[in-house]
């Protein structure tokens, strides 16, 4: 009972540092020789670290408050958006950090910001009615490639410190990654 | 065995995904000539612009609350209502296979070149 209320307690904090990271990010301005609205996907350290402490279903949560926060201020096409995005990221980096150990943060991180891109791209192609938005994908993937490398090594860089965090508090050492 | 910070299969993957998106990226590049500007909302084009033919700047609103500015060889998302103004900052489109896309009013501005042929259409995905 007592770690259920330990598990709610992190998780509520992780998501509110996900949910701050995004809204942080979202001040940022683009620079000028990127697509309009490319930010570097920071918040998606938490979903990387939720889903190597506790597997997908509370890393999927915590895409979903993501997704909530972004409908909330944003509106609905940033929800659907933010959802499809996050949650096909987020199948993907739990699939990676939990079952192979042949990728290393780098190759996660890429992969998880090539499949948030191309989670939001689709919304966006369906949403318009329009596939000339595809247009956008080979100018997204080299973004997904600097974004990926940047939360894949900061990742690596904080996950030590986290993780000993986690274990102080939840007392539990039932984690891979 | 510890995760490794960045991976033999890592360099493979980057190395794809760099060739992938340059194939399809620089041919873009050097997209130049006549080009034409389709308009469509919802799927449905509403406007379609040569834009060898404006002399001066015009602005077209649309009935959705997007205002567009044609110039010569130019064209751009002048104002919209929706949240984030990705259009906007999208600037202006000059070569053919450029889009600005607004999600919320279901909007897309491509540039075609005036055979009818945008290069980027040329892709199957």
């Amino acid at each position: 009972m007592k770690k259920k209320t330990y598990f709610t307690a992190l998780f509520g904090m992780l998501a509110a540092v996900a949910v701050t990271l995004s809204f942080l990010e979202s001040l940022l301005p683009t620079a000028a020789f990127l697509p309009p609205g490319a930010k570097p996907g920071l918040s998606n350290l938490v979903n990387m670290f939720a889903s190597s402490l506790w597997g997908l279903f509370p890393a999927l949560g915590i895409a979903a408050i993501k997704a909530c926060f972004a409908g909330i201020t944003r509106g609905m096409t940033a929800f659907w958006m933010s959802l499809c995005g996050g949650v096909l990221s987020t199948f993907a980096m739990t699939l990676l950090l939990r079952h192979t150990r042949r990728f290393g943060f780098v190759g996660i991180g890429v992969i998880g910001a090539i499949c948030h891109n191309f989670g939001q791209l689709c919304v966006a192609a369906v949403t318009v009615g329009n596939r000339s938005v595809l247009g956008y994908a080979p100018v997204l993937l080299l973004c997904a490639l600097a974004a990926g490398t940047l939360t894949g090594l900061i990742f690596r860089a904080v996950l030590p410190a986290l993780q000993r965090a986690a274990d102080a508090f939840l007392h539990t050492k039932d984690r891979k990654g | 065995m510890k995760r490794k910070c960045f991976s033999k299969t890592d360099f493979f993957l980057i190395a794809a995904v760099l060739l992938i998106a340059l194939a399809f990226w620089l041919p873009s590049l050097f997209g130049n000539g006549d080009v034409t500007a389709e308009v469509t909302v919802d799927g449905e084009t509403v406007l379609k612009l040569d834009l060898q033919t404006i002399d001066a700047p015009r602005e077209f609103p649309l009935d959705n609350g997007v205002v567009l500015l044609a110039e010569k060889q130019s064209i751009r998302v002048l104002s919209a209502d929706c949240p984030d103004k990705l259009c906007v900052q999208a600037g202006a489109l000059s070569r053919a296979g450029e889009v600005a896309v607004c999600v919320p009013n279901q909007t897309v501005v491509a540039l075609h070149t005036a055979n009818g042929q945008s290069e980027p259409d040329a892709i199957t995905y």
